[in-house]
């Protein structure tokens, strides 16, 4: 039975530990308000990007852009995984790199190569130890999501598909849906899919646009402007989603502290009680065997 | 007689609304949009969009992006739009100055093309900034 001091001592511990779990969860819910708001704010972006050049690929046909073109066969598989830097998040990023691990091992019998993309730290760990020969690029995050950067991979992706360096390129990253619901998903980034053929406004026959200066040229400035948008998006989705993990986490974390706590603060209260009855059956023995 | 605009930037929503007329930097020169103008698709230089509403005129600088032309929609996808009244001229001038100062010292070969076409685009935007602040 552990001592009175030994219990305080306990209680104390997981008393701070849960003071550092609940200002983590304040500071994530913090965090997640304005990324959640800077992942709003770009998918409107996205979304007429991806129409407009749903609308140039279909209305033309004789345009063509290296990036919309298929590969007839797929030999050369680039991955791009993205997860956070820091950890402490729940199964956040371990989700991601199971689901990054699992396609790879699904897909890679039919491949000649494969080659990752790494951004965030975590990425870049778990693949480090596993497959350190096909590294291209692995990169951390940092503080704040940057245009800059998704654009400098998307750049770097775009040419290595041109120079068939690759023959097909996936991403693989969080969606944030809710606070509480991430969802790791794969979605193909290069050749870029449009999706012309399904969305509502092709039912109608739209007339062919008039197109400035020219479709090629427009599809040549389009199309990597789309595949950065879509990276962009991807990071904004992953930092989003990593501050909601943690909060949920944290805010776990700060509940079992809670119940951990009440329930060694019953065990102090029974020892104190028990160390007071002894004490006073001890009183009343030695009373008694004075009298007698 | 109106039609709608929506400008967006990847940070969000920049403008949404019924205007009468939208005056738009397209490649291959200016271009204005009334009601009913016909289905248009058009890459954006860096430049100066104007808006019309019966309020009056508003001047943003815009830099590149696309427009998107239906009869009664017009969609603006652009990087960045900065209003004629948000632009801060003395830091525009100086990265007007910096920019083409630099310009002119670099040689025009291959090992500078990349800094070359970064600076070129910031002094585009400068020079965008400062026309519509100018306009307005």
């Amino acid at each position: 039975m552990p001592s009175l001091k030994d219990i305080q001592r306990r209680i104390t511990s997981v008393e701070s530990t849960q003071k550092i779990t609940s200002a983590m969860k304040m500071v994530s819910a913090a965090k997640l308000r304005r990324a959640q708001q800077a992942v709003e704010a770009a998918r409107p972006y996205a979304r007429h990007m991806r129409d407009t050049l749903a609308s140039v690929a279909a209305g033309e046909t004789d345009a063509e852009n290296p990036l919309l073109l298929a590969r007839e066969s797929v030999k050369r598989l680039g991955v791009v995984v993205v997860t956070s830097d820091r950890g402490l998040a729940g199964a956040f990023n371990t989700q991601v790199n199971k689901l990054a691990a699992q396609t790879l091992a699904e897909r890679e019998a039919g491949l000649e190569s494969v080659t990752l993309y790494l951004l965030g730290r975590k990425a870049g760990d778990y693949f480090k130890r596993r497959r350190p020969d096909q590294i291209a690029l692995s990169e951390v995050i940092g503080s704040k999501v940057g245009y800059a950067q998704a654009a400098a991979v998307a750049r770097q992706l775009a040419t290595a598909y041109v120079n068939g360096e690759l023959d097909e390129v996936v991403i693989v990253f969080n969606e944030f849906v809710t606070t509480l619901n991430q969802r790791p998903g794969v979605q193909q980034l290069l050749p870029i899919v449009s999706e012309a053929a399904e969305s509502e406004e092709g039912e109608e026959e739209a007339s062919p646009y008039t197109i400035e200066p020219d479709a090629q040229q427009l599809l040549a400035t389009l199309a990597p402007k789309t595949l950065e948008v879509s990276v962009f998006q991807a990071l904004l989705e992953n930092q989003a989603g990593e501050h909601a993990a943690r909060m949920t986490a944290m805010e776990n974390a700060t509940r079992n502290s809670e119940e951990l706590i009440d329930s060694l603060t019953l065990q102090f209260n029974r020892a104190r009680q028990a160390a007071i009855t002894r004490e006073l059956v001890e009183i009343v023995t030695g009373a008694q065997a004075l009298e007698g | 007689m109106s039609i709608e605009l929506v400008v967006v930037t990847p940070e969000g929503e920049a403008f949404s609304g019924p205007v009468d007329e939208v005056v738009l930097p397209g490649a291959a020169g200016e271009f204005g949009v009334l009601e009913n103008h016909e289905r248009f698709l058009s890459a954006l230089d860096h430049g100066c969009m104007e808006i019309r509403t019966p309020e009056g005129s508003g001047f943003s600088a815009v830099s590149n992006g696309f427009a998107e032309v239906t009869g009664e929609k017009v969609v603006v996808m652009v990087d960045s739009v900065v209003e004629a009244g948000d632009v801060d001229v003395r830091a525009a001038t100086a990265t007007q100055q910096e920019a083409s100062d630099e310009l002119a010292d670099l040689p025009d070969d291959e090992s500078n093309a990349a800094r070359r076409a970064d600076l070129q685009d910031a002094l585009d935007r400068a020079n965008a900034q400062l026309a519509a602040a100018e306009k307005a």
